[in-house]
């Protein structure tokens, strides 16, 4: 079902923040249109993690490949460029307040070097409908619930046709019936073909959206095959 | 965002727009430091202006003994013009030759007084040789030297010029330089920290800004562009009212002091203004680059 080449693959990986080692020997693949969650308890490492794949922090020993690229050896003016083949979605990567919808979007086009008023006009409108906001255009983030501003931060993420997304607890902010709307949006990506890794404590989500779970626990990231999903 | 909760929405502020920064101060600074850097480059063209005239005009008075027969006048003559120090145009050496009359003539048309009426018809005055001297002699101690060597032909009752001048004006504008170059220096140096705090108070307020631009993959470059803009037109700004500032000042003085008049030289003022312009602008737009650059490099959770 999935393409043979996998979007994320760590071998012999070790995740620090700053000087401090928080996962040791981190081996793991996810494939093209696969969804993966990733859970464990607060400061087991799975933001350390996310943020090593999206290189906001230096893999500093070991092997990881994002999205055709190499973070191990990734150069600082390569990361922008890693970024636009990925998605970033969490709970403090907040929205612009002071402009609307459509500019939130349209500032994050022109930050990736979009240029083509109408082709830009028109990706607008596709994220908006992938998320179910076609209506919220023109609205400021003020006249949006807090799903729907989510919705709109998927949307940006969803922008420059990322092959993964990579949510850090996306419905940490939300009541249990948002963040399964929320999560239905996910999965409609996901079923589109885009790869999502999500970090999530959620297991109530876990348990009505079976998938693919990977846990941090004692400094490393094992595969979690029990139906039962506690910490 | 709390600030943005206590605004209506029909009263929005505009957006917020990358590279917004306090600038008042900025530009205060670097007009000052501009100004100064352009008042020692129109002292340095004022005093390279008035030096070539002094030089020009420094002449050394030869006065010869009275009743010298004309052979006598034409000996002395050879024996200075001889001389390596004596300036040569058009291969005539400069010297001029002025009899105690015409001195006299002179002096009463000078002055005023006529000395004939008090001493009779006894000119008290000496015939003398003007010599102009090459550039390189113009120290205190060569003329002092020349003098010296001049005075031992026979015939010559005295050597006289204007001592103390030249060295003096020399002095004088090192001195000038010397403050001013310090003055400088210390005013760049806190032009320099002062855009480096602004563009950290800018980066800081803008953070949250810069760090979802990070994210969604924009470029350093993009990030940096409107910083360094702002910069460019700071500095430009500043350079333009340094360079007006600076005409004023010049037009000041030359009201004050009409004889300033002869020092300007509009072509090379316009050409200072020219490098004030882009020095301006390399200031501002070098220290923002520099700014940006070193707190785009750092973590995000270190400007937090």
């Amino acid at each position: 079902m999935f393409s043979e080449t996998p979007v994320v693959s760590l071998q012999n990986a070790f995740i620090y923040q700053d000087s401090k080692l928080v996962l040791t020997d981190v081996n793991f693949t996810i494939n093209k249109g696969e969804f993966v969650f990733l859970i464990g308890r607060t400061g087991s490492g799975k933001s350390s993690l996310l943020r090593t794949l999206y290189a906001d922090l230096w893999l500093q020993q070991g092997y990881a490949n994002v999205a055709e690229f190499e973070i191990h050896n990734l150069k600082n003016r390569d990361i922008p460029f890693l970024r636009r083949k990925i998605g970033i979605v969490f709970q403090d990567f907040q929205l612009f307040t002071d402009r609307s919808v459509n500019d939130n979007l349209k500032f994050v086009l022109q930050a990736t070097g979009w240029t083509d008023k109408a082709r830009m006009k028109s990706r607008i409108a596709e994220v908006l409908m992938q998320v179910g906001l076609s209506s919220s255009i023109d609205k400021m983030p003020h006249q949006l619930s807090g799903g729907e501003q989510q919705r709109v931060v998927i949307a940006r993420a969803l922008l420059n046709e990322p092959q993964i997304l990579f949510a850090d607890e996306p419905t940490g902010n939300l009541d249990p019936v948002v963040s399964e709307q929320i999560l239905k949006t996910f999965h409609e990506i996901n079923r589109a073909g885009t790869a999502i890794l999500m970090a999530t404590h959620d297991f109530d989500m876990i348990r009505k959206f079976p998938a693919r779970v990977l846990k941090c626990e004692n400094g490393a990231v094992i595969e979690q095959t029990s139906p039962t999903y506690g910490l | 965002m709390a600030t943005y909760l206590l605004r209506k929405p029909d009263k929005m502020a505009k957006p917020k727009r990358l590279g917004n920064s306090p600038n008042g101060m900025v530009i205060v600074s670097l007009t000052i430091a501009l100004f100064l850097i352009g008042l020692c480059g129109l002292l340095t063209l004022n005093a390279r202006k008035l030096t070539g005239l002094v030089k020009q005009n420094v002449e050394i008075q030869v006065y010869l003994e009275n009743g010298l027969t004309s052979a006598k006048l034409d000996s002395i003559f050879k024996q200075v013009a001889k001389n390596d120090f004596v300036l040569v145009e058009n291969n005539s050496p400069q010297i001029n030759f002025t009899s105690k009359e015409v001195a006299a003539r002179d002096f009463i048309k000078e002055s005023g007084e006529d000395f004939r009426k008090l001493l009779g018809n006894n000119n008290p005055l000496h015939d003398l040789y003007s010599v102009k001297v090459k550039e390189e002699y113009f120290s205190e101690k060569n003329l002092k030297n020349i003098k010296n060597q001049l005075e031992k032909i026979s015939g010559v009752h005295e050597v006289g010029y204007v001592e103390n001048f030249v060295d003096e004006v020399n002095r004088n504008i090192s001195k000038i330089y010397m403050v001013l170059s310090v003055f400088v220096g210390l005013l760049l140096f806190i032009i320099i920290i002062l855009v480096n705090n602004t563009i950290k108070l800018s980066l800081y307020s803008q953070r949250m800004l810069i760090r979802s631009m990070q994210l969604v993959g924009a470029t350093n470059g993009f990030i940096r562009k409107p910083f360094v803009i702002k910069g460019a037109i700071q500095g430009l700004i500043s350079g333009f009212i340094a360079c007006a500032l600076l005409f004023a000042s010049q037009q000041f003085a030359v009201y004050k002091v009409a004889e300033l008049a002869v020092l300007q030289e509009p072509v090379k003022m316009l050409m200072l203004t020219g490098v004030v312009l882009i020095l301006g602008l390399l200031i501002g737009v070098v220290s923002t680059f520099q700014s940006v650059d070193r707190y785009l490099r750092l973590s995000l959770d270190d400007l937090h």
